[in-house]
């Protein structure tokens, strides 16, 4: 969402009977009595309440100011929480937002929370979808992509990878290295040779496809559909003298074309809904050559519903999903792709994500503050934050799915 | 008649690799031109053609059993990797008659019938164990292992099967470790004797029990280790780890729900468990029709979906899944050597020649089926709740 749209849309947002009448004791109660690993420290009006564990030290202070909101979040959820972050209505001693989220996560508050939310949740959450639905897969991945090319440069890594990283050591990567190590991974992963013909679908900046044509002799195609990144990624491609073997096009999955030894799509699959998962290993099938090898990385749920969270569907990620395993697993059995191998690399998701929160931070003072406003940069802290929590303590997974159209040819004894 | 279709057949579809037939005096070579054969087969009766045609590979095990056809050259695995790598197995399966499919219901249907605990005897209750001493590892360890080196023995394949296993369940002294369908025991002696645990196994046996308990007592670890003669979901207790290997194949699949609740309560609240079972990465579940019939009754190879969408209801949480298809074909290949090494040495009045012949095709067929089919064999390691937050980045 730009700037504007968000101060829109979190005007208001409470309501003007709660504001200043109610003082959050509800939700302060349910804290207390549903967090037992942990405890947090709210301070409303300079009076302070502990909330959890009382034996244990609290993990986080939150400073209150508005406590209207405090009743929202009973009816609304994390989309409470997160519009009142932005509008400044409580903060976080050392912006640990991670850490708040985390304790409520670890204690499974979200799932008491949910249990709570009544029809006014359930009508803003179809609301919220709907309007996504009718804006169409072009107009949200345009909403979030293509904010502006200087806030990604800001937080991302040199290669622009707006993706789950790789770390090989102990936790110590930066980001350029994260992402290096993960491009190397896959490519491994894949067998990648020279000679190989290429497809990436959903490419993003075009940094895998640069990475695989910088150290094999591949050729190969790219395929997105945020026009700001098909710029920018052929760009680079000239940039670096690869034009003649890569390129990235302005389209969407299904319009690829020609066959490819190696299909490969990263943190794509969460921009598409059930109902196209069948469409999407179906081209992947019909792009491959019979000895073929395909890799798809995204970010998936492990729990009976596929579901995303409110605030990020509403502010970050509009008509986004994760997909479990067991959907896609399914979808390639179907096509006769044999599945090799299967990683959940959500621990390396924590690490990301941190390393883009510091990199945030370090770069914010720098970026143009009348399109970057605070109520923006804390939606964007409230995003991250609470992504490194669930990357920690929720049914989020970040899966690699290797599958081949060869099953029949041998396969290595040792993986990578 | 039958003759000529079966070469037809093979004809227009083998042509990756080379077979040469055999027949009195006659020869017939089918796929690649020019090429040294893969196999020689010599037909000793013609009613093999029938078999096959009318019955795919149930005829065609039938047809060894019953001395219709002979290898000349290489083994019967070599012969059917042929077959299966040209997808002769699906076509000849396409063709099934009418009688064919009552006679698959039928083995189906008795199966059900007899219910879980007597398709487990059948197989696995042979009066002593001999059969499974001449060519299992010292072990005894009855599932697929581990192949660092193609060139190494049965022995260190299964060891190294049972390392891999317990790391990527990260295994510590003190952990309660369950191990559903335990056989005889390997798994947990080694847990116990490497990495400290305790624990319990359940297996529906007898013989597994019996001499599982025995094996338990001899490492001295009766006090650590317990095994029960009983199915899986009277198991009682709560165990840090879990471990189930080549035992939900004789599940139905209607089962799946149930052994995942047991799973599921079986574990704390941070718990892991690993299952290791022989899948299936297409489509169908369906097992092989001669396998049904004569070695594991009422087995199937459930698809990754199925698992993980059982899991995936249960709130558990995938954490890696690895196929090592490919470790199976060196597995059955070590088998079949030590069966046919040591056979003399079974009791002819228990295991007559056609016994035998059915034994040695159960393995080289699934060594076919390891090298070049749509099976697989999935390692899948979750977490009861989410993944451990302090876990270590790279994956074992």
């Amino acid at each position: 969402m730009t700037t504007e749209a968000v101060n829109e849309t979190i005007k208001g947002t409470t309501s003007e009977a709660a504001r200043g009448t109610k003082t959050g004791k509800a939700l302060l109660n349910l804290l207390d009595l549903g967090i037992t690993d942990g405890s947090i420290e709210f301070v409303i009006d300079g009076v302070s309440r502990r909330v959890g564990n009382a034996s244990k030290m609290p993990e986080v202070v939150v400073r209150v100011s508005d406590p209207a909101f405090l009743d929202e979040v009973l009816v609304t959820g994390n989309l409470a929480l997160g519009e009142a972050y932005m509008r400044g209505d409580f903060s976080i001693d050392n912006d640990d937002v991670a850490g708040f989220v985390g304790v409520l996560l670890r204690n499974h508050l979200d799932e008491q929370l949910v249990k709570r939310l009544g029809l006014v949740m359930t009508m803003k959450m179809a609301a919220i979808r709907l309007a996504n639905k009718i804006r169409g897969r072009f107009g949200n991945i345009h909403l979030h992509f293509d904010i502006g090319n200087d806030l990604y440069e800001a937080f991302l890594d040199s290669s622009l990878a707006y993706t789950c990283g790789y770390e090989i050591a102990d936790g110590k990567s930066d980001i350029e290295q994260l992402q290096a190590q993960k491009f190397a991974r896959i490519c491994k992963k894949l067998r990648i040779e020279d000679g190989n013909r290429i497809a990436d679908l959903g490419c993003g900046f075009g940094g895998l496809l640069i990475y695989a044509a910088e150290h094999f002799a591949i050729t190969g195609k790219g395929l997105t559909i945020s026009k700001k990144q098909a710029e920018k990624a052929n760009e680079r491609i000239a940039q670096k003298g690869l034009a003649d073997r890569i390129h990235v096009e302005y389209a969407s999955y299904e319009t690829l074309t020609g066959t490819y030894d190696r299909i490969v799509s990263v943190g794509m699959m969460e921009h598409l809904t059930d109902a196209e998962y069948p469409v999407c290993v179906a081209t992947i099938k019909r792009s491959l050559t019979p000895q073929g090898r395909g890799l798809i990385h995204y970010i998936g749920y492990n729990g009976p519903k596929n579901h995303s969270d409110p605030f990020t569907q509403k502010y970050i990620f509009p008509g986004a999903q994760w997909p479990k395993l067991s959907q896609l697993a399914h979808e390639l059995e179907r096509n006769a792709l044999g599945i090799l191998d299967v990683e959940n690399m959500v621990r390396h998701y924590t690490l990301t994500l941190q390393r883009w929160l510091e990199k945030f931070r370090d770069a914010y003072p720098r970026l143009d503050q009348k399109r970057y406003d605070l109520p923006f940069k804390r939606m964007w802290e409230y995003y991250l934050g609470c992504s490194i929590a669930s990357s920690l303590y929720s049914e989020v997974a970040l899966y690699q799915i290797l599958f081949t159209n060869d099953y029949a040819a041998p396969i290595p004894y040792q993986r990578v | 008649m039958e003759e000529r279709t079966f070469f037809e057949i093979l004809d227009r579809f083998v042509d990756d690799g080379c077979l040469e037939f055999v027949q009195g005096d006659r020869t017939k070579r089918v796929g690649r031109n020019g090429a040294t054969p893969d196999a020689v087969v010599r037909i000793l009766n013609p009613r093999f053609f029938k078999r096959v045609l009318a019955h795919g590979n149930l005829g065609m095990g039938e047809a060894f059993m019953d001395h219709d056809f002979e290898m000349e050259q290489g083994t019967v695995t070599d012969f059917l990797t042929v077959l299966a790598r040209n997808r002769l197995d699906k076509r000849l399966a396409r063709g099934l008659s009418l009688r064919t499919l009552a006679r698959l219901l039928w083995i189906r249907l008795s199966n059900r019938v007899r219910g879980i605990r007597g398709n487990i005897s059948a197989h696995y209750d042979y009066e002593d164990d001999t059969l499974f001493e001449i060519f299992l590892d010292s072990r005894m360890v009855y599932s697929c292992g581990y192949v660092k080196d193609p060139g190494g023995t049965i022995e260190e394949f299964q060891r190294d099967k049972l390392q891999r296993m317990c790391e990527k369940l990260r295994l510590q002294p003190g952990d309660r470790l369950v191990d559903i369908g335990c056989g005889y025991g390997g798994l947990l002696i080694y847990a116990a004797q490497n990495f400290g645990v305790s624990g319990k196994g359940c297996t529906l046996g007898k013989r597994h029990y019996e001499r599982a308990k025995a094996n338990v007592a001899a490492a001295g670890l009766s006090d650590r280790i317990q095994i029960e003669l009983t199915p899986y979901d009277k198991v009682t207790g709560k165990f840090d780890k879990l471990v189930s290997v080549e035992m939900i194949e004789h599940l139905q699949r209607s089962e799946y729900p149930h052994y995942m609740d047991v799973v599921s309560r079986l574990l704390t609240d941070k718990g892991m468990g690993l299952l290791h079972y022989i899948g299936c990465t297409e489509r169908s579940n369906d097992h092989d029709p001669f396998i049904q019939k004569y070695i594991l009754p009422a087995s199937s190879q459930p698809k990754l979906s199925e698992v993980v969408g059982e899991l995936e209801d249960h709130d558990m949480a995938v954490l890696d899944v690895e196929n090592l298809v490919s470790h199976y074909g060196p597995t059955l290949r070590a088998w079949t050597v030590d069966f046919m090494n040591n056979h003399s040495k079974l009791d002819a009045n228990r295991y007559d020649d056609r016994f035998k012949r059915m034994w040695q095709y159960y393995l080289e067929c699934s060594a076919a089926a390891a090298f070049a089919s749509a099976g697989a064999l999935y390692h899948i390691l979750f977490a009861r709740n989410y993944p451990p937050p302090r876990a270590p980045l790279q994956r074992v």
